[in-house]
């Protein structure tokens, strides 16, 4: 058994090792390893493995990157022209992270609200998304955004087909077809050119193949455990699972190498297939001649996609390039506002503990009590992490479960866009087993088992308000 | 901050010049690589992540806003490309025991030249190294990953932060805690490993 010094000294070794003690410090290890043998054997194979894995010299990179990357890039640069070409003057369509921060924050927010949860216990807190495996999905940043369209295009171009999204801060229309209409299924389109008739679109947008003439989308799987692109492994994706399966061999023609997701979309390339559920989601599988439209508003369409994407540099760059305000009025908020939603009214405080975290606390008022919930919010190298402790919630008592992962597994849009349904997955690691019997009357969560691992997926339902 | 010259890439890659775009990830190409190399274990991988990263960078070049230096910025996506692909290739295959596997395919990832005095301290250096490497893979992902951006590639403690975006704190805890867990496996696989 270790004594205190020895742990003392144990913690400290890397720094010491490193040469990074203060003086005082830096003597007391040494003292302690001149006496203890234990610690200064193991202060000496530390010091080993530090230097044998420094002696490891850099392997050149191999000849052949230089010309693939050149390549690579070309492709990447021919997308994006087609990108600005296809989008047209009147609208020109922006990709996600060439944005200009200024211009997101002037969109106007839609109105909407929770309309009562599907799920059980809402767990706020959108982690980075297992990244679209291959060929499933193509991140949201690259698709085309038609960020001007006004409120009067939105309009007519509703009126011209079906229910659509007449908030002023809903820059899509929702047209539905007559055919898509007859089929029990609804069509988001976008304009790529002026809003309105569908001929006028379809002609701007070369018709999909086995989509007749629609702008459709289908819903990617956005699971850890998808792992083939016509399949959605999870049970989060059940609902999603029939649309997914839908995507056809075409989506690997989206990559651009071999076993490695691309972001980079071809014109031309990448077939679509409709809905044929009672919804539309965000897809792959579409061209970057396809044009789209959201039924949500844009800049929840963006923070989801922000959060749907393991490209932390991105979202760290927005981190570090918004500042706290950026922070707080974009991911932070969003997240905050889905989980206030749910849980009814609170008052949320926002406390930066340094650039990349966010400690939020807030208060809500749950059957007549107060309660407390705590979040740290971290941007990490995988993306972005929250921690959550709930306190008095449900099954999910402080002390039961100490740290919580939320992933957002995917979102669809249904009912002409009215109304938004957030999949939320949640990988919970019980530090007790079982609850206090208590009934939830947030719905059943998963029975604890010890320390095992819980996987369930969660919708959230947003609607619109009128 | 970057000097002048890096600046000046910068702002005419951002424009879309692809000559200064390659100029600019010359500079960081190779340490780019290695990270990839040590974290994906083969070369292919290490190749697919450093293109991915690459076009990630170019990408989003223009969001880039030279607050931090652009070396980093690109070591952290490297590393954000790394993670991502363990995570997607964790379903698909498995990280077997360090026991198992070819004698062949450890040759292949790791190449270690001759810089001992004798050959057969050479060849046990390059043994040992070879075998801390494998490892790192029975450490969590975040201390593998510390330790090859530490005692690997020799990064400092304040460019790990950035990368990682973590507290200082937190990089220097982890780290130990790393080198003590690798130090224990080392001596499970061979008591001797430090003789």
């Amino acid at each position: 058994m270790r004594n205190t010094d020895c742990e003392k000294t144990r913690e400290r070794l890397s720094d010491y090792l490193d040469g990074s003690l203060l003086p005082q410090d830096r003597n007391a290890v040494e003292e302690h390893l001149g006496q203890c043998g234990r610690c200064r054997e193991e202060a000496e194979q530390l010091r080993e493995i530090m230097s044998l894995l420094s002696e490891i010299p850099a392997a050149p990179v191999p000849d052949r990157f230089d010309l693939d990357l050149r390549r690579a890039l070309r492709r990447e640069i021919e997308a994006q022209k087609e990108t600005e070409k296809i989008s047209g003057e009147k609208d020109a369509a922006v990709v996600l992270p060439a944005e200009d921060k200024a211009v997101r924050k002037e969109r106007k927010r839609p109105r909407w609200k929770i309309a009562g949860a599907a799920a059980a216990v809402f767990m706020v807190g959108i982690l980075s998304v297992a990244m679209m495996q291959d060929g499933v999905g193509i991140p949201l940043r690259d698709l085309a955004i038609d960020k001007n369209r006004t409120a009067e295009e939105t309009e007519s171009a509703a009126d011209s087909g079906g229910g659509a999204g007449q908030d002023q801060g809903c820059q899509y229309s929702i047209v539905a077809k007559q055919q898509a209409e007859e089929d029990g299924d609804e069509v988001l389109r976008g304009a790529a050119g002026p809003a309105g008739s569908d001929a006028e679109v379809e002609a701007a947008s070369p018709a999909p193949q086995n989509s007749g003439g629609n702008i459709v989308m289908y819903r990617s799987a956005i699971t850890e455990d998808a792992v083939s692109p016509t399949g959605s492994g999870s049970a989060g994706g059940e609902a999603a699972g029939g649309a997914a399966q839908d995507q056809d061999a075409s989506t690997p023609a989206l990559m651009a190498t071999g076993g490695l997701e691309t972001n980079t979309v071809l014109p031309g390339q990448g077939e679509t297939s409709e809905i044929t559920d009672s919804g539309l989601s965000r897809g792959a599988g579409f061209s970057s001649q396809d044009e789209y439209s959201r039924a949500c508003a844009e800049w929840m369409g963006e923070y989801v996609e922000a959060l749907n994407t393991k490209d932390a540099a991105l979202f760290s760059d927005t981190v570090a390039t918004a500042g706290i305000n950026g922070y707080t009025t974009d991911a932070a908020s969003f997240t905050m506002k889905l989980y206030e939603d749910y849980l009814g009214t609170g008052e949320l405080t926002f406390r930066q503990l340094h650039s990349s975290s966010i400690k939020l606390e807030s208060s809500f008022l749950i059957e007549g009590s107060r309660r407390q919930v705590r979040m740290d919010m971290t941007g990490t190298s995988s993306g972005l992490s929250a921690s959550e402790i709930l306190l008095d919630l449900g099954p999910w008592l402080s002390g039961q479960i100490s740290e919580t992962d939320f992933t957002l597994e995917g979102y669809d849009v249904k009912n002409g866009g009215s109304e938004v349904v957030f999949r939320i997955e949640t990988a919970v690691s019980a530090d007790e087993s079982g609850s206090d019997g208590a009934e939830d009357k947030y719905g059943a969560a998963d029975e604890s088992e010890g320390n095992e691992t819980k996987h369930q997926v969660k919708e959230i339902v947003w609607k619109k308000t009128e | 901050m970057a000097d002048l010259q890096e600046r000046e890439l910068i702002t005419r890659a951002k424009a879309g010049d692809e000559p200064s775009f390659e100029q600019l990830i010359v500079r960081c190409k190779t340490r780019a690589y290695n990270i990839a190399l040590r974290y994906m274990r083969n070369e292919d991988d290490a190749l697919d992540v450093l293109q991915e990263s690459f076009i990630k960078v170019f990408r989003h070049l223009p969001s880039f806003k030279e607050e931090s230096s652009f070396d980093t910025w690109v070591y952290r996506i490297v590393v954000n490309t790394c993670n991502d692909m363990l995570r997607k290739n964790s379903g698909a295959k498995k990280i077997d025991s360090v026991y198992a596997g070819d004698g062949e395919d450890e040759e292949k990832i790791v190449q270690i030249p001759d810089r001992s005095p004798t050959p057969e301290e050479a060849l046990e250096r390059r043994e040992k190294a070879e075998m801390i490497l494998r490892s790192l893979e029975l450490l969590s992902p975040e201390q593998k990953e510390i330790v090859i951006l530490r005692d690997v590639q020799g990064f400092s403690y304040e460019e790990i932060s950035s990368m990682l975006d973590c507290s200082l704190g937190t990089v220097k805890s982890r780290i130990n805690r790393a080198r003590l867990k690798l130090r224990e496996i080392l001596l499970e696989q061979n008591q001797n490993f430090f003789v």
